[in-house]
């Protein structure tokens, strides 16, 4: 059984975004990328991270003297997997505009 | 000055409610709470940086609690053999003309729960022991426990012995196992 047997949109949304992202992201980065809430979007982080998809690092190189922040990026299992549910959802009709709310 | 200081006081709000709950996370999951603390930072506004110290501390009680839950209620299958056998016991109890079949279930059970479940071994008092009660208090059928109030709680001290001495039993064998193979390697 896979880890998400069912994803909601703010999920895919999320998904959809790092994957196109590719690169490391902060998550303030993906909260205003996706319009998802930190009190969803951090918990679905969690659980991204603790099923192997996506992993977090912390930042090296800081500047101004600020706390270094987390990093995000999705792993190859958690980037095939983001396609796959993503093909799924779109066949169900799925758009990334339709779930998109600006802050 | 007055607005500066209190921006100042919810930026504190928003960081203390944070690491408040960052710090009740379990140790797999506390670098989130530094996560969403080290992310503020970056959040201009006082607002929004409120906004987002809330919306995150929610989220990771989410997190707490689902953690909380997770190591106490990982054995479904055990938990629901607990519950069903106490409320089989409060059914016995309540329509039975003597408590000895109920005390009995109770007993056999959670000395079994104690000896061979010993993972969060306080669930089992609490679970089977703790039916009488709270099904008299759902339903309103006290049975013989009307006039008495007190009594119903009787299950829950028995089904603590009962556990406890599983519990003593499983401690007493394994360490009896140990000493005899200590014994046969001399």
């Amino acid at each position: 059984m896979p880890p998400f047997p069912r994803l909601s949109g703010p999920a895919i949304l999320v998904l959809e975004t790092l994957l196109r992202e590719a690169a490391w992201t902060y998550g303030y980065d993906l909260m205003r990328a996706t319009g998802v809430q930190a009190g969803t979007l951090y918990p679905l982080l969690v659980r991204l991270t603790d099923a192997g998809w996506l992993t977090a690092k912390w930042e090296e190189r800081i500047e101004g003297g600020r706390p270094p922040r987390h990093l995000y990026r999705l792993t190859a299992e958690g980037r095939a997997a983001a396609r796959e549910y993503l093909g799924r959802a779109r066949a169900r009709g799925w758009s990334p505009t339709a779930d998109e709310r600006p802050i | 000055m007055i607005r500066a200081a209190g921006n100042c006081a919810v930026h504190q709000m928003g960081r203390c409610l944070l690491r408040g709950i960052g710090g009740a996370l379990s140790a797999e999951h506390r670098e989130w709470g530094d996560a969403l603390l080290a992310e503020l930072t970056a959040i201009d506004g006082v607002g929004t940086r409120l906004r987002f110290a809330l919306s995150g501390a929610w989220g990771m009680s989410v997190v707490l609690v689902k953690d909380a839950l997770a190591g106490h209620v990982a054995d479904p299958g055990t938990m629901l053999l607990a519950l069903s056998i106490g409320v089989v016991a409060t059914g016995l109890d309540l329509r039975a003309s003597s408590r000895t079949p109920g005390v009995a279930l109770i007993s056999l059970a959670c000395i079994a729960f104690g000896a061979l479940s010993t993972r969060a071994v306080w669930r089992w008092p609490l679970v089977v022991g703790g039916m009488l009660p709270m099904i008299m208090a759902v339903t309103g059928h006290t049975g013989a426990y009307e006039f008495d109030r007190a009594d119903r709680w009787y299950g829950v001290l028995l089904a603590t012995a009962s556990t406890a001495l599983g519990l003593a039993g499983r401690v007493a064998v394994l360490a009896t196992r140990r000493a005899m193979r200590g014994m046969c390697s001399r």
